[in-house]
């Protein structure tokens, strides 16, 4: 068999299927069922959302600080530690976010 | 997102999506719905977090694709001989070579590794360009390509046997 037929009984053996309206109407029962669940998600996302840039501004705030207030005494080690606080506190956001993430999922699945 | 537009794209989306897990299924329908269901839900619920940043068919696409993997990792993989005249909505009254025809290349398509069967059907029953499935895949596009290649490679091999 070369690769055009194979491709000619491919594209001619797609599955049918046809639309159902008993499918749409189960669609529509369960997305009612679980308006609630959807809310309570989407409310968690818009917290966690300002929780993140406050995280980041602090982390910014903070590195700024040190950098300020240590810079006399040598400006390069101030320097890697003002970009030490700015990358701990990135790493705190990113983490942040992955359990958001896993928050959410997991309330997803619970409402299946 | 709100109810009505979530369910007004799903209208759109539902015959394509049904066609892709049936396919992954091997016609196994109602394995296929309940897939369909469950991936609806959670895009439902994910909704808010949809930024448009792909089309909402593709990351429907993605979210049943995943579905269908955390539905394969719970049961243990089932080799049901499969009905080619379930998946392709025929009769008996078809023609049998045709149907057996087809019997076969379902047969062969559900022996390919995950990613190569997943990539084959998107590719050739659902039109997808490559850029499309490999966001879809969550995988390179150069790896769909090679994917396609190996696929058919396989199918050839399987199919002649």
């Amino acid at each position: 068999m070369t690769d055009k037929e194979l491709e000619g009984l491919l594209k001619e053996s797609k599955p049918m299927v046809k639309d159902d309206y008993g499918f749409m109407l189960e669609v529509i029962r369960r997305t009612s069922a679980i308006k609630g669940v959807k809310s309570e998600v989407d409310r968690q996302r818009k917290r966690w959302h300002k929780v993140l840039w406050i995280t980041f501004f602090i982390g910014i705030a903070a590195g700024i600080l040190i950098y300020d207030t240590f810079a006399f005494l040598n400006p390069r080690v101030c320097y890697t530690v003002a970009v030490i606080a700015i990358t701990i506190t990135l790493v705190i956001v990113t983490t942040l976010d992955i359990k958001k993430q896993s928050v959410i999922r997991n309330v997803a699945k619970t409402s299946e | 997102m709100t109810e009505e537009r979530f369910i007004d794209l799903v209208r759109i989306e539902q015959v394509p999506l049904r066609r892709f897990l049936l396919a992954l299924c091997s016609g196994d329908s109602a394995t296929a719905d309940d897939i369909a269901q469950d991936s609806l839900v959670r895009a439902y619920v994910a909704s808010g977090s949809f930024k448009g940043l792909s089309s909402f068919r593709t990351w429907l696409f993605r979210i049943a694709y995943n579905c269908y993997i955390d539905h394969c990792r719970k049961t243990q993989p089932q080799r049901l001989p499969i009905d080619g005249r379930e998946a392709l909505n025929k009769t008996a009254d078809d023609d049998p070579d045709h149907l057996f025809r087809f019997q076969n290349l379902y047969q062969a398509i559900d022996r390919l590794p995950e990613k190569e069967k997943a990539a084959v059907i998107l590719f050739y029953f659902e039109d997808r360009s490559i850029k499309e499935i490999a966001a879809i895949l969550g995988i390179p596009s150069g790896t769909i390509k090679y994917h396609l290649s190996s696929g058919r490679s396989h199918l050839k091999e399987l199919i002649s046997l």
